[in-house]
């Protein structure tokens, strides 16, 4: 599974990458010295939709970033419940990020469907 | 000894200091940063992101470069530098930055604010970051000239490249006889950046230096001024609200609370680097950022069509002239 996100990481131009549900990463390639970045902006990111949500009923926010001095975590709700969490480095194009992680929704929806209908397999 | 000037417009970003710095003998007097004298109130005076710079063209001519501040709120200095410092200047050259939303928009605006000074000097439009970004084409850019009339040159350039920058000034001077361009092309082409020195005693350099009154404006007014930019509100350290565009603005309660998320975070990890800047966004929607440093925060509601970094940029820009003070 970790191989599809490093594909799109190195077509997105971000550093690393994980598809998370109901607040579990089922798939990451962060490493061990990122991990404290996608621990915390997980947490960050469910918060920030959550307040997001407030003031929109309906049509909500899909995306939303946090930029952690050189760091910027980019977060694309796929579902409620499904989040893909990607870090991308200050000096790429946000813009390019956006398209090619767009792109690749069905993509991620698929896999995180898959995992989620069969917990068991790896 | 004879000289030439050249003034350099466009929007924030589309290259003005860079395109001065490339071809500059010396080193590129960047008023943003450089003023040091501490009785200067730095965010009061008109040193606000004027470049000025300078190419010699021979023994006895020389050529100044200028870029006007790009920022809308800076407005007054345009006209000032028309009217006095450049006033006699051969030739304005629009840079266009390509990877804006709409580049067409972009001339069209600038035409209206240069329009007296165009009509009687040499024009030129400069399509810079094509590279990034390669539509609109030139074949566009000359349609929509056609359409509105207009006769210049459009030269694509990538304003980091000497050799782009010098097509654009020999294109500038182009009526001018007996300037040996083979020669100050190689002198350019073989000129390090850091062996340039700045030149304090230039007269250009002392006007732009001398302290002039801005006319005060908010962060808030400066946002409200900036095209795409629907709604602004400032927060202080404390993340309490100090200015809004409109009270009733529905993201304002948001923005509080992701100033407030950002200091927690800052709180529970302080070994991490500083939280600049939360955002939200969705295609066709209006987006939500919030820019935090460490003693204020803007919070930011845009069109859709702006994109992310247009966004940030702008909020930098004005964060870093921000007053942070009460209206008065
Ligand atoms: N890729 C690319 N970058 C450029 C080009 N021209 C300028 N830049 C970059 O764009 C940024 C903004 O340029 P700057 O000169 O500060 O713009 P100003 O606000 O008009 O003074 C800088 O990082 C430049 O290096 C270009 O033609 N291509
Ligand atoms: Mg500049």
């Amino acid at each position: 599974m970790s191989k599809i996100l490093n594909k799109l990481e190195g077509m997105a131009g971000t550093d690393y990458s994980a598809l998370v549900i109901n607040n579990r990463p089922i798939a990451s390639t962060f490493s061990k010295e990122e991990m404290l970045y996608l621990k915390l902006s997980q947490q960050a990111f469910v918060h920030i939709f959550k307040q997001a949500d407030k003031i929109q009923a309906n049509d909500l926010y899909d995306e939303a970033h946090l930029q952690l001095g050189q760091r910027r975590l980019l977060c694309f709700r796929l579902e409620d419940n499904i989040l893909y969490i990607s870090m991308l480095p200050q000096t790429n194009d946000i813009q390019k990020a956006q398209k090619v992680i767009r792109g690749a929704f069905s993509v991620l929806r698929k896999i995180a469907s898959a995992s989620t209908h069969q917990p068991q397999k790896n | 000894m004879k000289s030439y000037k050249v003034l350099f417009v466009g929007s924030p970003g589309s290259g003005k200091t860079t395109a001065i710095r490339t071809i500059s003998d010396i080193d590129v007097v960047d008023t943003d940063a450089k003023v040091s004298d501490s009785t200067i109130k730095r965010k009061r005076t008109t040193t606000v992101g004027m470049d000025y710079g300078k190419l010699s063209l021979g023994e006895d001519s020389v050529l100044h470069l200028y870029g006007t501040p790009g920022q809308e709120r800076f407005k007054f200095m345009w006209d000032l530098m028309v009217s006095d410092l450049a006033n006699d200047a051969s030739a304005l050259i629009l840079l266009i930055d390509n990877t804006r939303n709409y580049p067409f928009r972009d001339i069209e605006y600038y035409l209206s604010e240069f329009w007296d000074y165009i009509a009687k000097r040499h024009f030129i439009i400069a399509v810079t970051r094509s590279d990034l970004k390669n539509d609109p084409t030139e074949a566009d850019y000359q349609n929509c000239l056609k359409e509105k009339g207009i006769l210049a040159p459009i030269i694509f350039i990538d304003a980091r490249k000497p050799m782009d920058v010098m097509d654009l000034i020999m294109s500038a001077l182009s009526q001018e006889e007996n300037i040996n361009w083979a020669e100050i092309s190689h002198r350019v082409a073989m000129t390090e950046l850091k062996k340039r020195n700045l030149d304090p005693d230039s007269p250009q350099f002392e006007w732009l230096r001398k302290t002039r009154d801005v006319p005060k404006i908010s962060i808030i007014e400066a946002a409200m001024q900036v095209r795409g930019i629907i709604g602004a509100t400032h927060l202080n350290e404390k993340q309490v609200q100090t200015d809004t565009s409109r009270h009733d603005l529905e993201c304002n309660e948001l923005f509080r609370s992701l100033a407030k998320l950002a200091a927690a975070i800052e709180n529970k990890a302080p070994q991490l680097d500083q939280i600049r800047n939360i955002s939200l966004h969705a295609p066709y929607k209006e987006s939500i950022s919030v820019f935090l440093e460490p003693d204020q925060a803007l919070g930011l509601l845009t069109n859709s069509s702006m994109t992310h970094t247009q966004i940030r940029r702008q909020a930098e820009d004005l964060l870093q002239w921000s007053d942070n003070v009460e209206n008065t």
